[in-house]
């Protein structure tokens, strides 16, 4: 079950909410803890038994770490056990990761059974309990770990900022309605823009070699781009949309910036939460042992796009982004603002280089033709194919995933915006169950 | 202000999600129940829930008018040829294995009678004809090809008769449906115009038919299947030839019941969903015998799919009789030779569409 499927919004959500308006607030994490856990089960028995091992692992050495701050001689039993849990998290993530990094389309590397975000949610706790935060009770930790409407790409949640509005959700018509338009917004996105462009994209894969023509090549990355972006981005407002409906505060999950020339500021804006967490339990640690900020901000860049693409394209791709970055920043970091118009350009120019770079060195097999070929063979069938096949998806994922519809409607006065959203919602209800009985 | 737009919208919201929901389990309880029971329940269940949905088919038709807004072409196999007004059921990746048992099978009946006279004729679907119209990330058969190779691969007694080449010269008329996936009369006479003489017939040519238009309209499989409307619907044509024989009797058997008529065609067809039972009474017939008035004319054994039956009409002057079998309709455990004597016959003449021919079950047949 997947947040946009039919038994999802037909079934599942309407009578969980029912049940979970009915509970009391200080319950509600045991009834968001069952639910993961049936989520969980749906996917396969064995899932929810892996699930409940590590659970149970993370559980036990939270509580042995918390107990024993107080006692110097069982430090070295803590160490063992926060260790070895580390390594118990990153083998989790390996194992789960991997699954979509072998895979070269967007969307069935995304659908995953969320084993990776659970990874880092343990981590997370097991990383903020031995700096000093209380540790959770099996429910809380349960209803945290697995929280259903992120198993997917996120938001990955940090304990020490969530565990809080996990004690007692008050569910309110505010945030259920904001919850509402997110979600449904999401999957507007989802649906209607990224699996559009995936199937697109893996109509143009599914060509022998010889059949993509340069031009063809360089569209179906941008395709391809567009695909992967507009489907975190509605995975991840379906999440922050489901968690806003439950009473649960979750900041926005992706920033858009049509003019934001960083490179670190695009990559982080594309899923904040991860960006986060990557700052938290990669970069700080890294500054605090060896005070070295490129180098931390070099590991957090690679462990970034290996989350996205798990393998041997995901690490060329994250070392590339992180060597621009890395002279983006030392070519920046003495400028005072504002910055000369050279400095502008280049960081511009870097960051979409980098872009069609990243997403080539990440498609290798399929970028390949691009570099080969001249952009003068626009003229053939494969390309006129695509370019009627996508363009409107890509125009509107331009405006929409991308930053010019948010950009605009920041700096208008969007007062009425508000009247409209009914009667949008309820178009995009009804296209979005088109399509999920349709596709 | 905002609060009442706040309370409309999760009212809106949850009435939709609970009214799509009971709706769904009301109209398909008997589905969602055993499917909960199989063993992939999750995605059983799923697909039990899609085709229970209130007005499904009303939604299929706004994805695919949506998802062609949006630059989408094809929808469930089905290419939208928007030049060509028509819908084109995509064939790739045919089944080879299944395609050769069945050239196998047509060798092995051929040799329990092997001094009948034996034909085949494999026909290219519309996916073959208009193959330069699909994109090429569609990957369409090539459909000249594969029946080239498997008329080669066929008993060398058994004479093949090639109509591809006649039905793409005429590829711009209307011989296929423009919403199902069968051939029309025209794309038939093609056919037969091509292939009558090889039969040992003298062809009519055209202007010997009087054309009736039926003046029923009809969307076909492929639009139910696709969801677009934005086709221009069919119609049914009858050809009737105005020399040599007349139809004495048909009777056809579907579903183990034998219908009496007096002709080849049938009105209550045009009233069934599947308009393409106007010929012969039913789409899905496993026999039908046709008795003609030229009795000094041979008898033809006819074993092919659905194709046939549009083919039959342009047969009667040729025939005294015609003994159409299908084989993927006769009961289970029957066999051609339990229904006929290949012995009784003239001439046997295999017809199938390619499509057909590749998930036929001939074999054992």
């Amino acid at each position: 079950m997947t947040l946009y499927s039919l038994i999802y919004l037909f079934f599942f959500l309407p009578v969980f909410m029912g049940v979970y308006r009915l509970t009391p607030a200080k319950h509600r994490r045991w009834l968001i803890a069952a639910a993961n856990l049936a989520v969980i089960a749906s996917q396969g028995i064995w899932g929810l038994a892996v699930y409940g091992a590590d659970l149970a692992a993370v559980y036990v050495s939270g509580r042995v770490i918390a107990d024993s701050r107080a006692r110097p001689d069982r430090i070295k039993l803590c160490r063992i056990l926060f260790a070895s849990d580390m390594v118990l998290q990153a083998a989790m993530f390996v194992f789960f990761a991997k699954g979509r990094g072998a895979d070269l389309a967007p969307l069935s590397g995304i659908a995953v059974a969320g084993g990776a975000v659970i990874a880092l949610h343990f981590v997370s706790y097991l990383a903020d309990v031995w700096r000093g935060h209380e540790p959770a009770d099996i429910g809380t930790l349960t209803a945290y770990s697995a929280f259903f409407p992120v198993t997917g790409v996120g938001p990955v949640l940090r304990y020490r900022r969530t565990v809080k509005i996990f004690a007692a959700p008050k569910v309110s018509f505010r945030k259920l309605g904001r919850g509402i338009w997110l979600y449904v917004f999401g999957l507007a996105e989802f649906l209607l823009i990224s699996c559009r462009l995936s199937d697109v994209w893996q109509e143009y894969a599914s060509l022998p070699v010889k059949s993509r023509g340069g031009a063809a090549a360089w569209l179906s990355l941008l395709i391809w781009y567009g695909a992967f972006m507009s489907g975190i981005s509605g995975l991840l407002y379906m999440g922050q949309g489901t968690a806003m409906m439950m009473g649960l505060r979750v900041r926005q999950p992706v920033r858009r910036r049509l003019f934001d020339s960083s490179l670190r500021s695009r990559l982080g804006g594309v899923c904040v939460h991860l960006t986060m967490w990557i700052r938290d339990y990669i970069c700080s640690p890294i500054i605090r042992l060896t005070g070295r900020k490129l180098l931390a901000s070099a590991a957090g860049t690679m462990f970034a796009l290996l989350w996205f693409s798990f393998g041997w394209e995901g690490m060329a791709a994250g070392a590339a982004a992180a060597a621009v970055m890395v002279l983006q920043l030392k070519f920046t970091s003495g400028l005072k603002e504002p910055r000369p118009i050279t400095g502008a350009v280049f960081t511009k120019l870097a960051a979409a280089s980098v872009g069609g770079v990243l997403a080539a060195l990440s498609l290798l097999p399929y970028g390949m033709p691009a570099f080969g070929l001249s952009l003068a063979d626009i003229d053939n069938e494969v390309f006129n194919y695509l370019l009627e096949a996508s363009w409107l998806p890509l125009l509107t994922a331009l405006f929409v995933t991308g930053s010019v519809l948010p950009t605009a409607l920041r700096r208008m006065n969007t007062r009425w915006l508000i009247f409209i959203l009914p009667v949008l919602e309820v178009i995009a209800l009804v296209l979005c169950s088109a399509y999920m009985l349709n596709r | 202000m905002r609060r009442l737009i706040e309370v409309i919208t999760v009212v809106l919201f949850f009435g939709f999600a609970a009214v799509g929901g009971v709706m769904t389990v009301l109209g398909g309880r008997g589905e969602l129940a055993a499917s909960a029971e199989s063993d992939e329940s999750a995605a059983a269940f799923q697909q039990a829930a899609s085709e229970s949905f209130p007005m499904s088919d009303k939604m299929l038709v706004l994805y695919a008018r949506c998802a062609h807004l949006f630059g989408q072409r094809s929808f469930g196999g089905v290419y939208h040829d928007a030049d060509g007004e028509r819908l084109i059921d995509v064939h790739s990746g045919l089944d080879t294995d299944a395609a050769y048992a069945s050239c196998e099978a047509i060798g092995r009946f051929h040799r329990l009678a092997p001094t009948l006279p034996a034909y085949v004729m494999l026909v290219p679907t519309a996916s073959g004809i208009y193959r330069e119209h699909l994109p090429d990330t569609l990957g369409a058969d090539d459909q000249q090809k594969i029946i080239d190779e498997l008329y080669y691969a066929i008993d060398p007694d058994v004479t093949p008769l090639d109509v591809f080449g006649s039905l793409y010269k005429v590829r711009d008329n209307y011989i296929y449906y423009r919403t199902d996936d069968r051939w029309t009369p025209q794309g038939a006479y093609a056919a037969y115009a091509a292939s009558i003489q090889k039969l040992g017939g003298t062809l009519y040519s055209v202007q010997n038919y009087d054309v009736e238009y039926t003046h029923v309209e009809f969307l076909g499989s492929l639009a139910d299947r696709s969801g677009v409307r934005s086709v221009p619907s069919d119609r049914i044509n009858a050809y009737r030839c105005k020399f040599g024989s007349y139809v004495k009797s048909c009777d056809v058997t579907h579903d183990g019941v034998t219908d009496n008529r007096t002709s080849v065609y049938s009105r209550s067809g045009l009233t069934k969903a599947d308009k393409y039972s106007f010929f012969l009474g039913a789409s899905d017939l496993s026999t039908a015998k046709i008795v003609t008035t030229a009795e000094s004319m041979p008898k033809l054994l006819l074993i092919g799919s659905d194709y046939a039956h549009c083919f039959v009409p342009f047969l009667l002057p040729h025939y005294s009789e015609i003994m159409l079998i299908d084989p993927d309709d006769l009961p289970e455990g029957k066999n051609v030779t339990d229904i006929i004597d290949p012995k009784d016959y003239d001439q046997v003449l295999f017809l199938c569409d390619l499509e057909s021919f590749s998930k036929s079950k001939w074999e054992g047949k």
